[in-house]
């Protein structure tokens, strides 16, 4: 009993320890913009909205069907929604992984021991997820009041998907950090593979089902399209999504969390005497 | 360390604790004062929002998987398939009659069953009195939210009824799912089974009564077209008791080839005038004057015969044989729209009583075996999913607004 009473209260401590350097961090950005904290809303925001226009863009000139932006996907979403499903768990991905590729470090003095490089990405990945989730929650608000139909099929299964995501883009992140260290052209093939190959085999801009079946396996490997496609299958269950399975992203979250923390026990000295 | 102290500290301030050096310092106190401070003391504990968070996940808890009752769900799948060639028959069984793929149809199809089994015309149907559907699946101790109260209104329990039943067309195979609900496992196999006869009438009835309105209008054709043979025969049958039963055409060759016997007589008569004026060297001898009186009667006579085959006075066989290729016309085409008509009127006639389109069942619905435990976590997940969200979302936005 004693010991779990101090497993909690450590956790506790560390938690808290986690969600003050996330204020710590939210209020420099907030001073370095004239937005403010609004600033790290606004950001994603203007992205997917160009996503947005892109899409409906091709749409038009494609000609085929002007009114439907959608194409096929409009039988069950409406564009806005399929788009921001998507850009927020892609995105989540993809800020926490170039954040982890930039360093790990607040760009002040900190002289606490207690702060760890692993403590300084999780409380990254939680203003991130915060910031795209108080998006996410915004865009679906708007789109209901002006359509006045929402749905939520499995919300079990859109949290899951959402904190998975989390849990897999810190291990990838963790990872980066260290593979980072070896190599500074390494980093930039690394961020050129997030910013490009991950982004657009992420299914923002198309539904798995859409793709030729033949063709689907060479975008299927990528676990952040499990991720976005069971995201949208949770808000709408009528959803097709072929050759997409939640087994693959829990998998892939798992092990990328856990060789990701095994690397971390064993390097910590490395980030440390980096950062110091 | 100074700051593991002072986080210690403050974790290990508890209420509590504070509660007991109050009343340590106090001499003597009241019990009525005691036990109001006790009182006070357990609500502000309450007001934490840890304390609120955690009583939220417990009932959710204590819900979703004790007092829930248990639901079981029966599942078939099934394809809509036309027994006919598309390009003769329609593409849906509400379209018209563009060609289609068959998984298109099938889905179109689907997208109608969706609609049509959710409705309120087919909840009727299953549940013909207003009481058959509270009967079934009313509420029970100790979970008094599931379930449909007594004496719903018609909205509600259209409501429920839609929550009962979920049908997912496939656009990639083009089958349509039908999952339905129930609180013991008959109930959910019965239900979908009467959905899959539902589902089979609305494919064949709609066929069919489609195929009835063509055929009353096919019916109608027949008789005007009757109507129209009737009227273009009895034209030419007065046609031919005015000007007898022979024909014109015959009429007017006979006409022709008589007119030309008297034309080569001329051309003879001619050429033997010619020849008897070389012969003699009066132009008015008696054997020239009786020829060219010949030729000159000839001539009047072929005049006339051409005048009297064409003029209104004569036979004017020109009018009569433009008369009678029209009136025969009329009378091969309304022969022939009669037939049109009537095979129409028969085809319509078997349509409307053959089944166009079948349910092909590729999973037959099964009697569940035990109950679905999906809903549990969803629900409870759901509820760990708005403390997640409210925090995040809530949080962030009140940071940013203190900030702003």
């Amino acid at each position: 009993m004693m010991f779990i009473n101090r497993v909690v209260k450590g956790l506790r401590r560390q938690w808290m320890i986690i969600v003050a350097i996330a204020d710590y961090d939210r209020n420099r950005q907030a001073a370095g913009s004239s937005l403010g904290s609004w600033e790290s809303l606004i950001g994603p925001l203007q992205m997917m909205l160009f996503f947005i226009g892109m899409r409906v863009g091709f749409s038009f000139l494609r000609g085929t069907n002007k009114f439907a932006a959608g194409g096929s996907t409009d039988m069950y979403f409406n564009i806005v929604v399929f788009m921001s499903t998507g850009f927020c768990i892609a995105f989540l991905f993809r800020n926490v992984a170039i954040k982890s590729l930039s360093g790990l470090k607040l760009k002040a003095p900190l002289y606490y021991p207690r702060i760890k490089p692993l403590d300084i990405l999780l409380a990254l990945s939680l203003n991130d997820m915060r910031a795209l989730a108080t998006l996410s929650l915004a865009i679906l608000g708007i789109v209901y009041y002006f359509t006045w139909n929402f749905r939520l099929d499995s919300p079990g299964l859109a949290i899951s998907v959402y904190l998975l995501t989390v849990l897999m883009a810190i291990g990838f992140g963790l990872s980066v950090v260290f593979l980072g260290r070896l190599n500074k052209w390494l980093v930039k093939i690394i961020k050129r593979l997030i910013q490009r190959v991950i982004i657009f085999t992420s299914g923002i801009f198309f539904a798995t089902f859409e793709i030729p079946a033949h063709i689907r396996p060479f975008i299927t490997w990528n676990p952040i399209l499990h991720g976005v496609e069971l995201f949208r299958y949770s808000i709408n269950n009528e959803y097709p999504i072929p050759d997409i399975s939640l087994s693959y992203l829990i998998l892939c979250s798992i092990l990328m969390l856990g060789f990701s923390l095994i690397l971390y026990r064993t390097n910590e000295s490395l980030l440390l005497e980096i950062n110091d | 360390m100074a700051d593991r102290e002072t986080i210690s500290q403050k974790s290990s301030a508890m209420p509590t604790s504070s509660f007991d050096a109050n009343v340590a310092s106090r001499s003597i106190p009241n019990s009525d004062v005691i036990s109001k401070s006790v009182w006070q003391e357990r609500l502000n504990l309450l007001k934490k929002p840890r304390v609120l968070i955690s009583l939220f996940l417990a009932s959710s808890a204590l819900y979703c998987f004790v007092i829930g009752r248990d639901r079981y769900i029966s599942v078939s799948e099934f394809v809509i398939q036309q027994a006919v060639p598309l390009n003769t028959s329609s593409a849906s069984v509400l379209a018209g009659a563009a060609a289609a793929p068959q998984v298109l149809t099938s889905l179109v199809d689907g997208q109608y069953l969706q609609v049509y089994l959710a409705s309120s015309e087919v909840k009727n149907r299953l549940f013909p009195k207003s009481t058959s559907l509270e009967e079934k699946y009313h509420k029970t101790f100790p979970d008094f939210r599931t379930g449909i109260a007594k004496q719903s209104s018609a909205p509600a329990q259209l409501v429920f009824y839609r929550d009962l039943l979920e049908v997912s067309p496939q656009p990639l195979s083009g089958s349509v799912i039908v999952k339905t609900v129930g609180f013991d496992p008959a109930q959910a196999f019965d239900f979908n089974k009467a959905l899959l006869v539902q589902s089979r009438r609305f494919v064949n009835e709609v066929n069919q009564s489609i195929n009835a309105d063509q055929n009353l209008f096919a019916q109608k054709e027949v008789a005007l077209a009757e109507k129209n043979l009737k009227k273009a025969s009895q034209a030419l049958e007065v046609f031919q008791e005015k000007f007898g039963q022979l024909s014109v055409e015959s009429e007017q060759a006979a006409t022709s080839s008589f007119i030309s016997g008297l034309e080569s007589r001329l051309v003879d008569l001619k050429v033997e005038e010619a020849s008897l004026r070389r012969q003699y060297r009066d132009p008015n001898a008696p054997e020239v004057s009786f020829i060219a009186d010949q030729v000159n009667e000839l001539e009047k006579q072929i005049r006339t015969e051409r005048q009297k085959s064409v003029s209104e006075n004569g036979s004017d066989l020109n009018s009569l044989a433009i008369k009678e290729t029209s009136l025969r016309a009329n009378v091969e085409f309304a022969t022939e729209s009669l037939q049109s008509a009537r095979i129409a009127a028969d085809n319509s006639r078997r349509e409307s009583t053959r089944q166009l389109k079948f349910l092909v069942m590729l999973s037959q619905p099964q009697q569940p075996v035990s109950p679905d435990q999906n809903w549990r976590w969803q629900a409870f997940l759901g509820s760990i999913g708005i403390i997640v969200v409210a925090w995040g979302v809530g949080g962030f936005i009140l940071a940013a607004m203190k900030k702003a």
